[in-house]
């Protein structure tokens, strides 16, 4: 275990001054390169802070601020207003890591899924309708829903083919579900189809893969029997996992299926027609699209570029059109270009602090205590942390449930009105703090305690987070932290063994529902956290909320799930939600930005006009 | 001699099996495993069939004995845990190629004027010329090759637009890559050269060629660069070695599909069957490179074949 000393106090005050001279600051063009070098320095570690869970999630929904419209501005029109797309069609996109397996079976990172899910049809498609993110018809047509919610019917689309004409059918959306089960494929999604009945035993193998609860009962009728009650089960079917498959073309290629351009099969909007492995992936048209005559663009060119400041570069020299940008010298020289549209889009998820109940410091187990929890919480100061930690991307929490999450088609957050965070913040940290001491009938003195800080990356901007925590819980209530940098690898272990302090992770939420954030943490969970908090009150508020079809009653459980998890056990700390600044250049039109925090970005609907 | 090679070559496939097993036990003991970011939320029993699907759950010596096996037999370097689907063996005949085009031409950029610089410094010894050449050379050292990259790249593709900022595929994308690879070859080999050069140079049969009236030209030719080379092939031949490696930060930032990422992060991300794929290859390439310098020596310098003949 390395343990790694922590520097001076001066050292932290002085990057903190700097971090504000950086933002008033006009800088020249020195300053840039050197800033250049930082950041490929700290791009050589990995990305910032900590895990994602659900990295299906990472791309924008809400609108903070905007300067110009999503869509493009630069256009040609015609007499009517009307947007001219360009008679040459094709975008040139970015992606930061070669996909891994282009099979909607087989993955569920980021990369791979905004390749792969503009190749196939899923279920449905999220899109913004009459002002509510929606499940719209795509490769069904319509759905019929049960009196009691627990069995959906999907009508299909019958005009949907394969590339090489072989029709699309209900039985391969089984097949996809099955193959997702089954422990050959040991597919990292086989979670998210968890609500269809006797999805669990067929991948434990007690049942046979027949008996699950999708059935095809025609070529173009897909029936779903759910295994408990899912309020949320339309927000499923836009994920990928619910796509169809062609077993006979995986079986031609086995292993090698989805690895290569030439051993992939589609259904969707485009085609894989080129595959360089690290370099680029190229998607053209697919003219035997069933809405083939809705899509314009013709090609588009994914670059595979690791390195965010080449990203910069070529972003701002137009090689590419569109990407999200962290870095503030960047994101200052961009606006000034006026290139690009911006928006800065809070995301799905939530950068929290987890809390390990049983852990042991000075024969103490100090997290044991519900006020000493919450001094932790109380002690951070959410908008500094916003700048420091997250680089001025970020809003404070105002609890765990991101405010970009809706309940059954409304604003969570705003139809709530609760801020489990302000209780906190309104506490003295340290009074909190010796109090809970007192409590657990130990020494008073926050002083002579020092605790596991857990860092599950080897990166150096990581390392300068957590000296900020060490001088924010210094200063604030006087305890010490013990700085412990691990590699991811090794810190999985740790927080799945319980043996940590504290430690950050950020949490994407899969669905466009709170329960995604909230189920983690109830006592059956078989989490990546062994924090030894368990509260029967909890699991029965979830559950609840999970098995009712009352938006009331889903409300007001959520809301207690969510303070006695937060406010009162103090658990989790959440700190803020993590926001993106995306840079659209100003010919790309018709993205569905507000869709893709939930589901990967697709392409169909996107055109250029005056590139 | 032939004795000497044949018991070179067995020292090498020996130091190469060892290694391959130290390596493999190495890694397998370091905490951690291949189960990567993706499937953190997996329950139990999805990460038990995903380890039995890689023949994890097996004790590590039954892994190793298959392992070799498979290696030895098929040649197999087997499939990635991170990466289903690909072999090994394809990721290396894929990116090879891209990494050691960088490097070659990194190195055909950088040796001659690294050697050059080194015997224009030896020769002006205490001039300017030195003073500057060892300046040039000691930055070129001391600075690491990404801030080269950055720089080029900065200045060259995105102030200047003379060559693309990243990508692959055409020669214009090798360019600044290549340049970033040499400029830290010319800094070594002007040091060391010159170093070589000098010692040479104060040689008595230097001084005895020129008493008898060599030209300058023939004696630089002749007499020192044939005494001062050998040293510098030791340093060579491995550097030779190292271009197939491929150079994890140049490729990062210029987009380059090599295989010197996949070094990095196969560590990182416990893919076990990639992090012994790498280390064989590139301990292979040294150690063949070792075993090249050693032949090399006979060939350069007769004394080394005199004295290990006796050996």
């Amino acid at each position: 275990m390395l343990k790694f000393p922590v520097r001076s106090k001066f050292d932290f005050i002085y990057k903190i001054e700097l971090l504000r001279e950086r933002n008033k600051m006009n800088k020249k063009r020195l300053t840039a390169v050197l800033l250049a070098f930082a950041l490929t320095l700290g791009g050589c570690g990995g990305d910032s802070s900590t895990t994602t869970s659900t990295p299906t999630s990472t791309s924008q929904s809400q609108v903070v601020n905007q300067d110009g419209g999503v869509d493009g501005s630069a256009g040609n029109y015609d007499d009517s207003g009307e947007v001219i797309p360009d008679a040459e069609q094709y975008m040139n996109y970015c992606l930061t890591s070669d996909p891994k397996v282009l099979d909607t079976t087989q993955t569920n990172t980021t990369t791979d899924l905004v390749v792969v899910a503009n190749t196939v049809i899923s279920l449905t498609r999220l899109q913004m309708f009459e002002g509510a993110l929606t499940a719209m018809p795509y490769g069904a047509k319509s759905w019929d829903k049960s009196d009691d919610g627990m069995k959906y019917t999907f009508y299909l689309e019958e005009d949907a083919v394969w590339t090489d004409g072989v029709p699309v059918t209900a039985q391969q959306y089984v097949d996809a579900f099955q193959r997702i089960l089954s422990p050959d494929v040991a597919s990292p999604s086989a979670t998210i189809i968890n609500p269809i009945k006797n999805a669990e035993a067929v991948r434990l193998g007690e049942v046979d893969p027949s008996e699950l609860g999708a059935k095809a009962i025609d070529d173009y009728t897909l029936e779903i029997e759910l295994e408990y009650f899912v309020a949320y089960f339309m927000d499923l079917t836009y994920n990928p996992v619910f796509s169809p498959v062609r077993l006979d073309v995986i079986e031609q290629y086995g292993s090698s299926y989805g690895v290569e351009a030439e051993n992939i099969i589609g259904c969707g909007a485009f085609t894989l027609d080129e595959w360089v492995h690290d370099s680029h992936l190229t998607l053209v048209k697919n003219p035997t699209y069933f809405q083939a005559d809705d899509v314009l663009l013709e090609q588009i060119n994914f670059k595979i570029i690791k390195d965010t400041n080449t990203i910069m570069a070529e972003l701002y020299s137009g090689n590419v059109d569109r990407s999200s940008v962290s870095s503030v010298e960047w994101r200052e020289k961009l606006i000034a270009a006026d290139l690009h549209n911006y928006g800065d889009y809070v995301l799905g998820g939530t950068y929290m602090m987890i809390l390990n109940t049983e852990y042991e410091t000075n024969g103490v187990k100090i997290f044991s205590n519900e006020k000493i929890r919450q001094a932790i919480s109380s002690a951070i100061d959410r908008e500094q942390a916003v700048d420091f930690v997250a680089n001025g991307l970020g809003i404070p929490a105002q609890g765990l449930i991101p405010s970009t999450i809706s309940l059954d088609g409304s604003n969570y957050r705003e139809l709530s009105g609760y801020v489990p965070m302000a209780s906190h913040e309104a506490q003295d940290a340290k009074e909190l703090f010796i109090e809970g001491l007192n409590e657990l009938g130990v020494d008073p003195d926050p002083s002579k305690y020092s605790i596991n800080f857990l860092v599950r990356s080897t990166s150096a901007a990581d390392k300068d987070i957590a000296e900020y925590y060490y001088e924010v819980f210094k200063s604030t209530i006087g305890i010490k932290i013990d700085i412990q940098q691990v590699e991811s690898a090794v810190g999985r272990d740790l927080t799945m063994a319980g043996d940590f302090g504290m430690t950050t992770v950020t949490y994407y939420s899969s669905t466009n529902d709170p329960n995604s954030l909230l189920s983690p943490w109830i006592s059956s969970a078989t989490g990546n956290y062994n924090h030894g908090w368990t509260s029967e009150a909890y699991d029965t508020a979830v559950a609840t909320a999970n098995s009712s079809a009352d938006s009331s009653v889903r409300l007001e459980n959520f809301m207690e799930a969510e303070r006695l998890v937060v406010e009162e056990a103090a658990l989790l700390i959440p700190i803020y939600h993590p926001m993106s600044s995306m840079m659209t250049a100003k010919y790309l039109y018709g993205f569905q930005s507000e869709a893709s925090s939930f589901a990967p970005a697709l392409f169909s609907t996107v055109f250029t006009s005056g590139r | 001699m032939k004795k000497y090679i044949a018991k070179r070559f067995l020292s090498m496939v020996l130091t190469g099996f060892l290694v391959i097993t130290a390596t493999y036990f190495i890694m397998h003991l370091v905490p951690g495993g291949p189960l990567g970011d993706a499937v953190l939320e997996m329950p139990e029993d999805v990460q038990a069939n995903y380890m039995a699907k890689y023949g994890l759950d097996k004790p590590v010596t039954t892994q190793y004995y298959l392992y070799m096996k498979n290696l030895l037999v098929n040649f197999d370097f087997g499939e990635s845990i991170v990466y289903p689907g690909r072999s090994i063996n394809g990721i290396l005949e894929a990116g090879i190629p891209v990494s050691a085009q960088i490097g070659v031409q990194g190195l055909l950029f950088g040796i001659p004027i690294g050697l050059g610089f080194g015997i224009l410094a030896a020769n002006f010894r205490g001039k300017w010329v030195d003073y500057v050449i060892m300046f040039i050379s000691l930055s070129a050292i001391s600075i690491p090759s990404f801030v080269f990259a950055s720089l080029l790249q900065y200045f060259l593709a995105f102030e200047m637009q003379m060559f693309p900022i990243s990508g692959w595929g055409t020669f214009a994308c090798t360019v600044l890559p290549s340049l970033a690879y040499g400029i830290r070859s010319i800094g070594v080999k002007a040091r060391y050269m010159r170093t070589s050069w000098l010692d040479v140079m104060n040689q008595d049969y230097v001084m005895a060629a020129e008493a008898i009236g060599m030209s300058k030209w023939a004696l630089q030719i002749k007499v020192i660069l044939r005494n001062a080379i050998s040293p510098i092939v030791t340093i060579l031949v491995p550097e030779l070695a190292l271009i197939f490696t491929g150079t994890f930060v140049l490729e990062t930032i210029y987009s380059i599909p090599g295989i010197g990422s996949y070094f990095v992060n196969s560590v990182t991300s416990r893919d076990y069957p990639m992090i012994m794929g790498q280390t064989i290859f590139i301990s292979i390439c040294y150690i063949f490179a070792m075993f090249m310098v050693d032949i090399l020596y006979m060939v350069i310098d007769p004394r080394v074949r005199l004295n290990k003949k006796g050996a």
